[in-house]
């Protein structure tokens, strides 16, 4: 039963996991190329 | 255990005790000289981050057995229940600091506590549970795990809202919204709720001394940053008018916090002769000025054009039926596009974009989305 359970967790928390860091990898790129397109804007700007 | 293996699980373990309680001294007693005075209203969640680094004290009795499969249970639940309790206790207070909450929410403290003291008393060889304690124990555990789970799932979006709304409320363009520290890690608490649950059901004493390394490396990261004297708090605007969604669990929001409620329960406090004038002077900047078509405005240049602070123009904008200051320079800007567009079929698509006052023709793309209208290139092909 143990074993069964830590299988069972294993599994679902690795796909929960994956799912958080695909999730926080986008949020970051999106991030990251507002950040870029700002300072274009400002260097465009100056 | 072999020796070298034993001194290296140890080591890890060590070192991520002795950074966490570093961690704490400096979140209770530092002070950077920068926020002398004002240091605990701009980072309000210290004692929160503080209390999280000296709970990892609690970790002794892997220490002292290091290997050992009772204490191995114990201190990866503990890291599991109690890590995401306190990441979401942090986040509330950081990011939400004007609401209030009754010490009856933090009931969510006592599954953790029950289920873990049992095993705490195993760990250190006081007392000896029955068989079935470890399938009990992961059943338990599990369970809340997904609960801890979904409530930071709930936090993240709470954060993301909050984070947007303070943005509408000054900026007209999302390529202005500036990138807080809101952004940037309103998902760590749930990554590390389930990296500590992926080490749980592992069960492994190696997979444990991996997480002390990783954990101890971000502290270490974490102690670095808190010692630099110029950090920057984080400023979420506090006009916090939505009403932030009501969680049926404890550390819940006080709906009856007057800092909380709905735009519909906000009290007014302009009369109505001078609403009457000032959504006059803001139809007439807005109608006849064309205020809108000037990029990058934010909500300041209204407040100097109208002689009023962010609180009379944030009530001047809503009783006039817009949602917000994005949403309102939004809606002119792509009517006058449409307008443009409709006579100017011709005229490329960036330069009315920076016609109306978008930063760009994504903006502007972006712009019609929200305001639930086709593409510009829809109305070009009508036109």
């Amino acid at each position: 039963m143990e074993e069964i359970i830590k299988t069972a967790g294993i599994a679902i928390s690795s796909v929960l996991a994956l799912a958080v860091l695909f999730v926080i990898v986008r949020s970051q790129w999106t991030i990251w190329r507002q950040e870029r397109r700002q300072e274009k804007q400002h260097i465009y700007n100056k | 255990m072999p020796q070298p293996l034993y001194l290296i699980f140890f080591s890890a373990n060590l070192a991520f005790i002795l950074t966490n309680l570093y961690g704490w001294l400096l979140k209770w007693f530092y002070r950077p000289r920068a926020y002398d005075e004002d240091f605990l209203r701009l980072f309000p969640a210290q004692r929160a981050v503080g209390w999280l680094y000296l709970l990892q004290v609690l970790e002794l009795p892997y220490l002292l057995n290091i290997g050992q499969a009772d204490a191995l249970l114990y201190v990866n639940a503990f890291s599991v229940l109690v890590f995401s309790l306190q990441m979401l206790v942090m986040c509330e207070g950081y990011f939400f600091p004007e609401v209030h909450h009754r010490l009856s929410e933090y009931w969510v403290f006592l599954p953790p506590i029950v289920s873990l003291f049992p095993l705490f008393l195993q760990a250190f060889g006081l007392i000896r549970l029955p068989e079935w304690h470890r399938t009990a124990t992961f059943i338990i555990v599990s369970i809340l795990f997904l609960w801890y789970f979904w409530r930071t799932i709930c936090m993240a979006l709470r954060i993301g809202r909050a984070v947007r709304r303070a943005n509408e409320d000054t900026y007209a363009d999302s390529d202005d919204f500036p990138t807080r520290f809101g952004d940037k890690i309103q998902w760590l608490p749930t990554g590390i709720c389930v990296l500590m649950a992926v080490n749980f059901f592992i069960d492994d004493p190696t997979a444990k001394a991996f997480r002390d390394v990783l954990f101890t490396v971000v502290n270490i990261w974490f102690c670095i940053y808190t010692l630099n004297p110029w950090r920057k708090p984080f400023d979420i605007t506090a006009k916090t008018t939505e009403t932030m969604s009501a969680e049926p669990d404890g550390l819940s929001s006080d709906e009856k916090d007057e800092t909380t409620a709905s735009a519909d329960e906000t009290q007014f406090r302009l009369t109505d002769d001078r609403y009457t004038e000032l959504s006059h002077r803001l139809e007439s900047l807005l109608s006849d000025e064309h205020i809108f078509t000037e990029q990058h405005i934010t909500a300041d240049t209204l407040m100097q054009r109208l002689g009023i602070n962010a609180n009379y123009l944030t009530e001047v904008i809503q009783r006039s039926g817009y949602s917000s200051f994005y949403d309102m320079i939004s809606q002119h800007r792509v009517r006058h596009a449409i307008s443009l567009i409709r006579q100017h079929p011709d005229r490329r698509m960036a330069d009315i974009a920076y016609d109306c006052g978008f930063t760009s023709q994504s903006s502007m793309t972006k712009a019609f989305a929200s305001q639930g209208k086709e593409s510009p290139s829809s109305y070009r092909k009508k036109a």
